[in-house]
């Protein structure tokens, strides 16, 4: 024991040795000057104790301040100088605790550390350039941007004068060629209709003769499978394949496997984990199920995440144009009507596209709306982004509106698009549908630079009242990488000068 | 939440599909979904024996009776149909006695197998001494155990200490279904049983069992885990839902309720019956389907056991306190396994920590916001496609490195692993139990095809040694690829749960090895996963250090009774509601109480989104709760501790500060479950058994013997009411002011705020404590301790100290320190704790770790205070004015504080108190 007490007090001496406080911030030092022998607990309340009890591994300031260099408080703040790097104000816990915190090493003790600071500085001075070349890139993307909004707006002016007129003598032209495809399937059909009543009178005999000689067989093929020992494996794998004779869609019961996907998602709320196997749109996770099943490869695939919406969602704020809709294959072109209703087709197309052309010079020509400086914003007409969160979707599109949707069904709008805040920072959706008890929901973007065009954390901090983020480097200024520029230049000199001072320590 | 008030779309799908997607759209409404799951009336075995009384019909043959030291042998004969069954009654040293009916001659009922208890046991007897024998009953006495059987009809009766304790058949309700063949007249349900589209082929027949145990002048039982109910258990022929029995059936519950007697993940037919003066234990050794039901007369309690199968296997713990009746129990099971030291700290886990970005931010979150964790959890998604022991390659491409990292700062990673096996030829594990046939057959005898999480499934057969054997085998560090020595496990959906089974399990007509139908043992299927994943680790951990291996960490959600040899449980899918974290507290006492205490619920509720009220009031309990995890479902939103706001991180915080500050205390409580059973967390009544008015407390508990903690419960509470036990002393355990002692149990209105729960010491208790909030526990490793010294009525206390290395078995060949530490006639002495009898060798490990601080409560007034004389120095040292707990109550200096005497805890020595 005796030991014990003389080692815990060298340790204690070594602590304050040479006037060095362990771990105490530069900017406390004028508490700690040790004047008559004591010190006053910096705050809370007024307590004075011995100055050999700072540092002596014994809590007695409630503030955690009489032990800057050791973890005997709380609440105590241990300083690492982290010369070459950054100075770190670290929780008295981590002090000689068995884990390097501080890149100088102080917080444990001697030879335990390596002094890793001008290691992590050179790290961060990567980050650094890094970040800058990045902001580099995204400057450039914005000067695209810009150039690309220049160029719609000015297609658009160039057609606004002969749109209208476009459109009428289109539509001319569309309805001629709906009134020729009309004749010609008209005469069509008539021939069609004739000679399929001659051969459904020939089909229907042949019919009656087949199903009579199968009900036949399968009967015989019943009678033959049920004394046999293996006919409940049968049945049993009929079932659970999900095979059953006389399906009645209204009326059937689930398959095993059915049951299996409902319950399972009771835990997930997952409508592709209750879905029924084959029914619509879910049919390709189907194929990619079974498809591993047969040929039994697992390695490096993606998981199959059947259950689970994380695996099968695309990467947060994925971006898409709002304009996508389902276009049917044009026809061929290759008999006389076919012929007609490919140019119809194509005809149609021409139309919609000066319906779209029409639409646009009303929305982004002559509806006043803002696009901010340079009308760097008009970029990203027609274009929406959708932040994936956990169980509900939020999805904005710029100049209409924004929607929150859960899994595949169901969807809210939250607002339809208001503006800019004057700073451009911030943009608005207003007027979304009506929140009971709340009024209409809305939702409000904070916009910031980034390397891509992002909308993310999506989420309702009040009830109807949302919140996302977007970053793009539409939002990005020559004023910020000039500020990491200069922290770049910094950095750079700062560490000139350790070197120096090191160089000199050695001495 | 949004607010997303409309119904769902749906596209079209066939109709009864579509009914059950519009009940499930619907379910946060309602929830536990009672008609997915049986009823006793809708269960033949249950429904054809529930009270209905039978028991007269089986008389005991005199003649038979055969009488051998220990052991009392006899036919029991069924009447009405002429069949013999075979009475054993063994009286054992261990503090038990154990009655056995099978059928005579043997027909191969299933009984439990004898791993699932520990061995030796049974040849340690202690003889009957026969009292008096009549033409109708004969009486035996063993110990301080007086039995009676009685012959016409079969009655037993057992008196323990000269107070009735236990009558088996006094009400008729005994029955025992002997196997028989198939008659043309036989009533429904014998043969075959559909229900809920699943039909049940009983290839057996009828074989149920019916227990009648009626408790005289008791008024309060508790036990038979696991449910979400009062610590007292209710009668279960009152208003719905307790007009049906409790049940013990390991069930996947989704979105149980928190008032209900249905039964949940896992079973442990053990009850407690108390009354002053004594406490008796029972447990019917069975692993079937088993309803009970219980009913409270005028001065007894009873209770009707039913089983579906097997034979009867009945333990009567004959100690008479609970204490003893724990040690009993864990003489016969085996005690609680000691667990590695990390696995008291904080578990962060999640439904799913997304990625190796996620877990790198989430454990520098931890570190950032100075709160202290020990272990990251992955749920099933960092898996190949829920195909467990491997790693989803793109989310997680360096597992290795991920978990050295953690590593680094003394953290450990849990992944999860379940018993259903993907049926993916390409998929190593499920090709070679394939191959080998260690699957769980269909009744048809071919591998069994269940839908869980990865789709098609197949189980694993671990009933059958060999199977377990071969798993076990799976996580060495070569077979599981990814893994390091600082990876452990998490078991999950053992019940087993299979989604498109009957009741979300597998059909009874399964089949295990030997033939044994699933039905037999069906409540055996979770223990026997959790034992061979644990001897798993535990081979792993030989591979490391042959001589003093890991301690295997595996958490389990299906249990049964052994499974508190293998590892912790959590009370499985709860919800982020007020009523679940309250009713998390009789839920992990019961558990206690049947021998199993190394549980918790998952804080914050694994279901819904806790606010930050909620959040906190279940981290300040759950930092007592055994096992300590803060969980979520899929779909929440995130809830790390310090998402909460400043405020409530700084709170969070603080719980989990306290939780790592008792960590000497709590691991000492450890070692009393290990040594001898006792629970971690104890019912008032456990440590005050003569208190009537605590038999049904169960809002608040005892941790330990030393400490009595009263969670909050519900929101926006300023005031709560603390019944502390009377006789005691107790200090407020922040601030070390003592409260106005009472003889008499009293109700206590005490402010709270947000910031605390009310904790109490003790008096005449010394808890060891470790005041620096550290990283993890392995950062506290070599951190002084703390002892509060908490006066009783006569100024004395006494406390133990248990500390190894926390994590190999060299505690077992005397790796170990245990100090007892008595403060009497001023003077506080350490000296080496007695070893308990029962082959524990004498602890021979010294630590380097000091006692920094000593704080007393209630020493009496002196006007010139107190000085303290260390050992044998000449030099005396005042005690200073100081805070009881640094963290809990900065600033408050009430205490009378010895400071740094730096007392070496490995060590004997002395302090003497002198007034000045």
């Amino acid at each position: 024991m005796g030991t014990f007490t003389a080692l815990a007090f060298l340790a204690g001496l070594a602590l304050v040795h040479g006037n060095v406080i362990r771990g105490l911030n530069p900017d406390l030092a004028s508490y700690y000057s040790g004047v008559g022998g004591s010190f006053k607990c910096i705050s809370g309340i007024a307590k004075t104790i011995p100055f050999a009890r700072v540092n002596d591994d014994y809590c007695d300031c409630p503030d955690g301040s009489d032990e800057p260099g050791t973890s005997a408080c709380h609440n105590g703040r241990f300083y690492c100088r982290n010369l070459g790097h950054e100075p770190r104000l670290l929780a008295s816990a981590f002090v000689d605790d068995g884990v390097c915190d501080c890149c100088d090493g102080t917080d444990e003790p001697k030879g335990k550390c390596q002094n890793t600071c001008l290691q992590a500085s050179a790290v961060h001075r990567e980050a650094l350039k890094n970040k800058i070349s990045q902001f580099e890139q995204a400057l450039a993307t914005k000067a695209e941007y810009v150039s690309k909004a220049k160029a719609f707006k000015q297609e658009l002016q160039l057609k606004s004068s002969t749109i209208d007129d476009d459109v009428v003598r289109q539509q001319g032209v569309v309805d001629h060629l709906k009134g020729e495809v009309t004749r010609l399937e008209q005469e069509e059909a008539q021939r069609k209709a004739h000679e399929e009543a001659q051969q459904a009178a020939q089909q229907a005999e042949q019919q009656a003769a087949e199903a009579q000689a199968a009900q036949q067989a399968d009967q015989a093929a019943t009678e033959q499978l049920e004394p046999a020992a293996g006919s409940a494996v049968a049945e049993e794998r009929q079932l659970q394949e999900g095979i059953t004779q006389e399906t009645q869609p209204e009326e059937r019961e689930e398959t095993p496997e059915e049951r299996g996907r409902r319950i399972a998602s009771q835990w997930t709320n997952d409508p592709a984990a209750a879905a029924v196997p084959g029914s619509q749109g879910d049919v390709n996770h189907e194929e990619e199920e079974e498809g591993q099943q047969e040929e039994g490869h697992y390695d490096g695939e993606q998981p199959s995440g059947d259950y689970s919406q994380g695996a099968e969602q695309p990467d947060e704020g994925e971006e898409y144009s709002g304009q996508q809709t389902y276009q049917p294959p044009r026809p061929d072109a290759t008999t006389p009507l076919g012929e007609v209703r490919a140019r119809l087709y194509d005809a149609e197309r021409l139309l919609e596209r000066l319906q779209k052309d029409k639409q646009d010079i009303q929305t982004y020509l002559r509806g006043n709306l803002d696009f901010g400086p340079d009308d760097i914003f008009l970029s990203f007409a027609d274009k929406c982004f959708t932040s994936y969160q956990t169980r509900w979707n939020y999805e904005a599109c710029f100049f209409k509106n924004a929607v929150q949707r859960e899994g595949y069904s169901n969807s809210v709008t939250v607002g339809r698009w208001y503006g800019f805040a004057p700073d451009y920072k911030t943009m608005y959706f207003t007027g979304g549908d009506e929140c009971w008890n709340v009024g209409p929901r809305s939702l409000t973007v904070t916009m910031s630079c980034g390397m891509e065009n992002k909308l993310s954390d999506g989420e309702e901090p009040g009830t109807c009242r949302y919140a996302a983020k977007f970053t793009s480097p539409a939002l990005c200024t020559d004023a910020e990488v000039e500020e990491l520029r200069q922290q770049l230049r910094n950095l750079e000199a700062f560490e000139q000068e350790v070197r120096a001072q090191i160089a000199k320590d050695e001495l | 939440m949004a607010a997303i008030a409309a119904p769902r779309l749906l596209r079209a799908v066939p109709i009864v599909v579509l009914c059950s997607l519009l009940l499930h759209s619907t379910q946060h409404v309602l929830a536990f979904k009672e008609h997915e799951f049986k009823k006793c009336a809708q269960t033949s075995f249950c429904s054809r024996n529930r009270n209905v009384p039978q028991g007269a019909n089986f008389e005991i043959i005199p003649a038979s009776i055969s009488l051998n030291t220990a052991t009392l042998t006899a036919t029991l004969l069924n009447k009405p149909y002429g069949k013999h069954l075979q009475l054993t009654l063994t009286s054992h040293a261990d503090g038990f006695v154990r009655l056995m009916v099978d059928e005579s001659p043997s027909v191969g009922r299933y009984q439990v197998p004898s791993d699932i208890l520990i061995s030796g046991w049974e040849n340690k007897k202690q003889g009957f001494t026969e009292n008096s024998r009549t033409a109708s009953s004969i009486t035996l006495t063993t110990g301080e155990t007086k039995l009676e059987l009685n012959f016409q009809p079969f009655t037993l009766a057992i008196t323990v200490k000269g107070q009735p304790a236990l009558q088996i058949n006094s009400r008729n309700l005994f029955n025992f279904e002997h196997r028989r063949q198939k008659q043309d007249s036989d009533p429904a349900g014998y043969w075959e049983e559909s229900w809920g589209g699943h039909t049940d082929s009983k290839p057996k027949g009828p074989e149920a069992l019916s227990l009648d145990l009626v408790f005289p002048g008791f008024q309060h039982v508790y036990g038979i885990p696991e449910r979400a109910t009062s610590l007292s258990l209710r009668a279960t022929n009152g208003a719905a839902p307790y007009g049906e029995p409790y049940r013990l059936y390991n069930l996947d519950v989704f979105e149980y309720l928190d008032d209900h007697p249905f039964g949940l993940y896992g079973s442990i037919p053990m009850m407690l019956a108390h009354k002053k003066g004594l406490t008796l234990g029972v447990l019917w050794l069975n692993s079937a389907e088993m309803f009970v039901d219980v009913v409270k007369e005028r001065g007894q309690v009873g209770s009707q056991w039913v089983a579906e199968s097997g034979i009867v296997d009945l333990f009567v713990f004959t100690a008479g306190s609970p204490a003893g009746v724990l040690a009993a129990y864990a003489r016969l099971a085996g005690p609680s396994a000691m667990p590695q030291l990390f696995s008291l700290g904080y578990h962060q886990c999640r439904w799913n920590y997304k990625d190796e970005a996620d877990v790198k931010a989430v454990d520098a979150g931890f570190d950032t916001h100075d709160i202290p964790y020990d272990v990251l959890w992955l749920d099933i998604e960092h898996t190949n496609g829920k195909r467990y022991l491997t790693w989803d390659s793109s989310l997680f491409p360096s597992p290795a490195p991920m978990q050295l990292d953690l590593a680094s700062r003394g953290r450990r990673m849990v992944t999860i692993v379940d018993p259903h096996v993907k049926r993916d030829p390409g998929y190593y594990v499920f090709a070679e139990a394939e191959a080998a046939g260690h699957y769980v057959k269909n009744k048809y005898n071919t591998d069994f095809d269940g839908w869980c999480w990865p789709g098609s499934s197949s189980y694993l057969d671990v009933t059958s040694p060999a199977v377990r054997q071969w798993w076990a085998q799976q996580f060495t560090l070569d077979r599981y690829s990814g893994s390091t020595p600082h990876l452990y496990i998490w078991n999950d959906m053992n019940e087993p749960s299979v989604f498109n089974g009957p009741e979300i399990t597998m059909p009874k007509d399964n089949l295990h090895a030997g033939g044994v139908e699933h039905r037999d043992t069906h409540n055996l299927y979770g223990v026997y996963y959790h034992m061979a994943t644990a001897e798993g680790l535990q081979l792993r951990g030989q591979q490391a250090d042959p001589q003093d291996g890991d301690r295997p960490f595996v958490l389990s959600r299906a249990f049964f009774t052994g499974t508190q040899r293998v590892g912790p449980i959590w009370t499985g899918d709860n919800a982020a509601q007020w009523s679940h974290l309250r009713v998390s507290v009789p839920m992990v006492l019961s558990l206690g109480l049947a021998g199993l205490p190394n549980v918790g619920a998952d804080v914050g509720g694994f279901f819904g989104n806790p606010d930050a009220e909620l959040l906190t009031r279940w981290y300040q309990l759950g930092a007592y709760y055994p096992f300590f995890r803060g969980h979520a479902h899929l779909e929440t939103q995130r809830r790390e501790p310090w998402l909460f706001g400043p405020e409530a991180t700084a709170r969070i915080r603080a719980a989990i500060r306290t939780r790592y500050s008792l960590l000497p205390y709590i691991y000492t409580l450890f070692r009393a479950a290990n040594t001898s059973g006792q629970p971690i967390l104890r019912p008032l009544w456990f440590e005050f058994p003569e208190h009537e008015e605590l038999f049904a407390v169960d809002e608040e508990f005892l941790a330990g013997p030393a400490m009595l903690v009263k969670p909050v419960v519900a929101p926006g509470v300023g005031q709560v009411e603390v019944t502390l036990p009377g006789g005691a002393r107790w200090y407020d355990a922040a601030t070390g002011a003592l409260v106005p002692p009472a003889a008499k149990t009293k109700s206590h209105r005490v402010q709270v705020t947000l910031d605390a729960i009310p904790v109490y010491y003790r008096g005449g208790h010394i808890v060891p404590r470790r005041e620096r909030p550290r990283r993890s526990t392995a950062a506290q490793a070599a951190d002084p301790l703390t002892l509060v010294v908490a006066l009783d009525e006569q100024g004395g206390a006494e406390g133990e100290l248990y500390m190894d290395d926390g994590r190999s078995f060299a505690f077992q060949r005397g790796g170990y320190l245990h100090r007892r530490f008595v403060f009497r006639s001023m003077k506080l002495v350490s000296s080496a704790q007695q070893v308990p009898a029962g082959g524990v060798p004498e602890g021979t490990l010294t630590l380097p770790v000091s006692i920094e601080r000593v704080v007393f409560l209630g020493l009496p007034p002196s006007r010139r205070g107190y000085k303290a004389v260390v050992g044998g120095s000449r030099q005396a040292v005042p005690l200073e004015a100081g805070p009881l707990s640094l963290v809990a109550a900065p600033g408050a200096e009430a205490a009378l504080v010895l400071r740094k005497p730096d007392l070496p805890v490995s060590h004997d020595w002395e302090v003497e108190i002198v007034a000045v």
